[in-house]
């Protein structure tokens, strides 16, 4: 049933990634309303196989890399349906869905599915608080990554102040705001991961390498954020923010976000990662 | 003075000293950390493993490479409230924020200098009122201001479950090596040590019995084996051509699912109270901490407690509590009462 569901989210999000593209170059509404819809019923495909996924394991499906890459796609996906009604500029729901679509394909070729005991450190109603908090920050941030990446190369096809330079410094802007958006989340995971290992394990730090890399992503996004008080332009400068700014700030996005996707799976290739206590 | 005064104030140097902070971080976990002098020499040549050590990169979280940073953060931070400060509420996010970092580090000061961590190994009946502590290579004992007795430890497993044991054959004698899970097929690569690993490339399950066909890469190639183990529990062992590795599906001891221990606090020779301490539960007595830190499984009986004292805690949560607020207001509160002064 898991897989079934998970093979429909699947292709709901690779429905979303090649419909809300072809919806960027013939924008209509009846089909970004269609496409709108098939991203709701993927989100709704993606709740039902981790809350199938929760009865059958009897704890909550955030444990395991396969069931938070399952979560990720999900938030993403979410996010892009925010994004979509609140804010719609074209291409980016078909980036955002295209980036729900390899965290599920992530979950299904590359991780283990089987259903793992709940060893006691992470029996705690903290494991729901820390993981959810953490992983809406992510699937924020993932829009945020892709919006950025869309930017950078929106930017490099279109030379000058022109038109589709202004368009690109929206899209640097809403990158920004995105971030915003999810940083608070952020800081709020970092906060209850330090709480939780108070309780668990009897220290709040002790710079373990996913603590590290958790501390090291947030102040890379803390930078990013400080970054428009340090280079003016791109908070207070309208539509003609500088193309060079919102590209820096554009730069600097990507680079916090591999260090995000590198405190999520890449621990297991650090050499202290042998003594952590977060490689499960 | 002024001078100093704009350089403090000044957000840049904010900017920069993260930037610092966040290299030394990332230089903490690429280089091995409180390894032994030779180690270092070894991997990295002795000029590069004498600037080390005097950069102190070999222990960087407790270094003066990262306390300096990390003190003229605080420094910056003070300055650059001080100098915005203002009673307007769009500005309350701002002054939070930034004081609610130097609450986290003076917090983290406070703790690092009175903070005592020690371990506490206590078999069923036995009483102790002192516990171990492990300070720069040398163990000293610290005396609590009461007893603590091992009532009972108790630990819960789950089910056993199939994976695949490798062992070796040495003089008609088997010794395990290592148990391998059975999951996710292909599984991924597992060592085997001696130049060995091991994968699962294929497992089906059914009612008659177990299939699995694996793979063991050495230097003397790839070698493919089948394993099965009949309904009736009756399992056919492969033999490698090494001629003394063996591998077979077998049922392994279930993970451990909860761990307790139950203790009596005394005082003064008298029962005053009795907990149980399990993982994520903790006891808190007279600023004492005592947490369930381990066992040991060749001794069940036996029960590891980790003891610790935390000044500075209510500090450091308070920072915590004061960081959540204000990155809140600042990006959830703040924009909509902007809207409202502009309309």
């Amino acid at each position: 049933m898991n897989t079934i569901l998970i093979n429909i989210a699947f292709g709901g999000c690779l429905v979303c990634a090649l419909g809300f593209l072809f919806n960027a170059f013939w924008p209509r509404k009846p089909i970004r309303a269609f496409f709108l819809i098939v991203l709701s019923l993927t989100i709704a495909a993606i709740v039902a196989a981790m809350i199938w996924r929760w009865v059958k394991a009897g704890h909550p499906p955030l444990v395991s890399v396969y069931e938070t890459l399952v979560l990720l796609a999900a938030t993403i996906m979410l996010s892009v349906f925010v994004l979509e009604v609140v804010k719609p500029i074209r291409g980016v729901s078909a980036v955002g869905s295209f980036l729900g679509l390899i965290a599920l394909a992530g979950a299904s070729f590359w991780a283990d599915a089987t259903i793992k005991p709940l060893m006691p450190a992470l029996k705690s109603n903290w494991l729901t608080v820390h993981v959810l908090v953490y992983f809406v920050s992510y699937g924020a941030l993932a829009v945020g990554f892709g919006v950025s990446l869309l930017h950078l190369g929106r930017s490099l096809l279109t030379t000058g102040e022109t038109d589709g330079a202004d368009a690109s410094g929206d899209l640097a802007r809403l990158a920004y705001r995105i971030v915003a958006f999810a940083f608070p989340f952020l800081t709020l995971g970092l906060i209850t991961g330090s709480i939780w290992a108070k309780q668990a394990w009897g220290s709040y730090w002790s710079w373990d390498p996913k603590e590290t890399w958790s501390l090291i992503t947030w102040l890379l996004y803390l930078i990013y954020l400080h970054l428009p008080v340090m280079v003016p332009g791109l908070r207070r400068g309208g539509g003609a923010s500088p193309r060079r700014t919102s590209l820096f700030l554009s730069a600097a996005q990507v680079i916090a976000f591999a260090a995000l996707v590198f405190t999520f799976l890449g621990m297991r290739y650090l050499p202290s990662a042998a003594e952590s206590l977060h490689v499960y | 003075m002024k001078k100093i005064w704009q350089i403090f104030t000044s957000p840049k140097l904010a900017v920069a000293l993260l930037v610092l902070i966040t290299a030394f971080s990332v230089l903490g976990t690429l280089i091995p950390q409180n390894a032994h002098d030779v180690y270092y020499a070894l991997r990295y040549g002795n000029r590069l493993a004498r600037l080390m050590r005097w950069l102190q990169l070999d222990r960087i979280y407790t270094s003066w490479t990262l306390g300096i940073p990390l003190l003229l953060l605080a420094v910056n931070l003070v300055c650059c409230t001080a100098r915005r400060w203002s009673w307007r509420l769009q500005r309350f996010g701002f002054v939070c924020t930034h004081l609610s970092v130097v609450l986290i580090l003076v917090g983290a000061f406070i703790h690092g200098q009175g903070h005592v961590s020690g371990f506490l190994e206590l078999s069923e009946g036995q009483s102790v009122s002192e516990f171990q502590l492990s300070e720069r290579g040398k163990i000293r004992y610290v005396e609590l201001p009461f007893t603590v007795k091992l009532l009972e430890f108790s630990v819960e497993r789950y089910p056993e479950r199939l994976a695949l044991l490798v062992y070796e054959v040495y003089d008609r004698r088997v010794k395990p090596r290592r148990f391998v899970p059975v999951g996710k097929v292909p599984s991924d690569w597992y060592d085997l040590g001696e130049g060995q690993r091991l994968r699962i490339v294929k497992f089906t399950s059914s009612p008659a019995g177990d299939i699995a066909q694996v793979e063991v890469e050495s230097s003397n190639g790839v070698e493919e084996a089948q394993l099965e183990r009949r309904g009736d529990g009756v399992a056919r062992p492969a033999r490698l051509q090494d001629g003394h590795t063996g591998l077979v599906l077998a049922f392994q001891e279930g993970p451990d699912k909860e761990y307790l221990s139950r203790i009596e606090i005394r005082e003064e020779g008298r029962a005053v109270t009795t907990a149980d301490i399990r993982v994520n539960h903790p006891l808190h007595y007279r600023g004492w901490n005592l947490y369930q830190y381990s066992y040991y499984p060749d001794h069940p009986w036996t029960t590891v407690l980790e003891v610790s004292r935390d000044p500075g805690l209510w500090v450091l949560y308070t920072g915590f509590a004061l960081l959540a607020i204000g990155v809140c207001f600042i990006f959830y509160v703040k924009p909509f009462l902007r809207r409202a002064s502009s309309q």
